[in-house]
């Protein structure tokens, strides 16, 4: 792969989803609620990565690796897809854990959000 | 006659990762180290508001003890970092903080220019261009001699 800034990519990416979802809990706890602090934990939140015009592509994909585990080629279709749509999906699961991935992320520069799927 | 040898700037040796850094890169790394913790300390300024900005969407703010987390594993990062600038030798895990060190530096010093869309970035003057270039080089480096070249990875 090239190395270019994330940002720089024109090569059309492939169609993927986040690969790890974890199962949702019993409905029924913490449904319906506004309050952040009851933890919702059957609701589950998405870890989205932003793009950015100047991370490298190879980085990016080796960091999604290093974080969650996925094989290159889902790290490349992931970082890819950020880049042709602003942002990917990159994990689904339980809050604590995406603010967690959040972070992890973060430490590299990475631009990432979570929010309820 | 002999041929001129390319040193590259990271490479795996039975000791750990070796560093061959020109003086001006290891001053230019450590140097933009201290700017960034100079930078963390203002959360309202474009370093604070692109590295700490808001994590969850779904919240009206952010949890501040999460901010707190944030700012201090940041710290800890660079913590880890900073003693390790001019040393010839690191381990893998020392390695691996300098690409974190490197990823941030990087997204600090895009911060303070305004760079946020790819237009901001080709328009970048050839010095910034040349801090970039550096950064790259040394990041690339640093994967490979972590992980190996691509394509034996």
């Amino acid at each position: 792969m090239a190395l270019l800034p994330m940002g720089a990519v024109t090569a059309p990416a492939a169609a993927v989803t986040a690969p790890v979802v974890e199962p949702r809990a019993a409905p029924g706890t913490g449904a319906g609620t506004d309050d952040q602090d009851t933890h919702e934990p059957d609701v589950p939140y998405d870890v989205f990565l932003w793009n950015d015009p100047v991370t490298l592509m190879d980085m990016v994909v080796r960091v999604l690796s290093k974080v969650f585990g996925y094989d290159g080629a889902t790290a490349q279709a992931l970082m890819l897809r950020a880049h042709r749509e602003g942002k990917a999906v990159v994990w689904s699961g339980e809050r604590e854990r995406a603010t967690s991935y959040c972070m992890r992320l973060g430490r590299y520069g990475l631009q990432s959000t979570v929010a309820k799927s | 006659m002999r041929r001129r040898s390319r040193r590259t700037l990271a490479r795996r040796t039975a000791a750990g990762i070796e560093l061959a850094l020109p003086d001006w890169v290891t001053e230019l790394v450590r140097s933009s180290l201290d700017e960034l913790r100079r930078d963390l300390v203002l959360p309202g300024g474009p370093v604070g508001r692109r590295l700490l900005a808001q994590l969850d969407e779904s919240a009206p703010s952010d949890d501040p003890v999460v901010t707190l987390m944030r700012q201090h594993t940041l710290d800890e990062t660079l913590d880890a970092i900073e003693p390790t600038i001019g040393r010839q030798l690191l381990t893998d895990d020392e390695a691996e903080g300098w690409l974190e060190v490197l990823g941030l530096v990087l997204t600090a010093r895009m911060a303070q220019l305004g760079v946020r869309t790819e237009v901001d970035r080709w328009a970048l003057n050839r010095s910034d261009e040349a801090y970039l270039q550096v950064v790259y080089a040394l990041q690339v480096a640093l994967m490979h001699a972590l992980d190996g070249p691509p394509a034996s990875r």
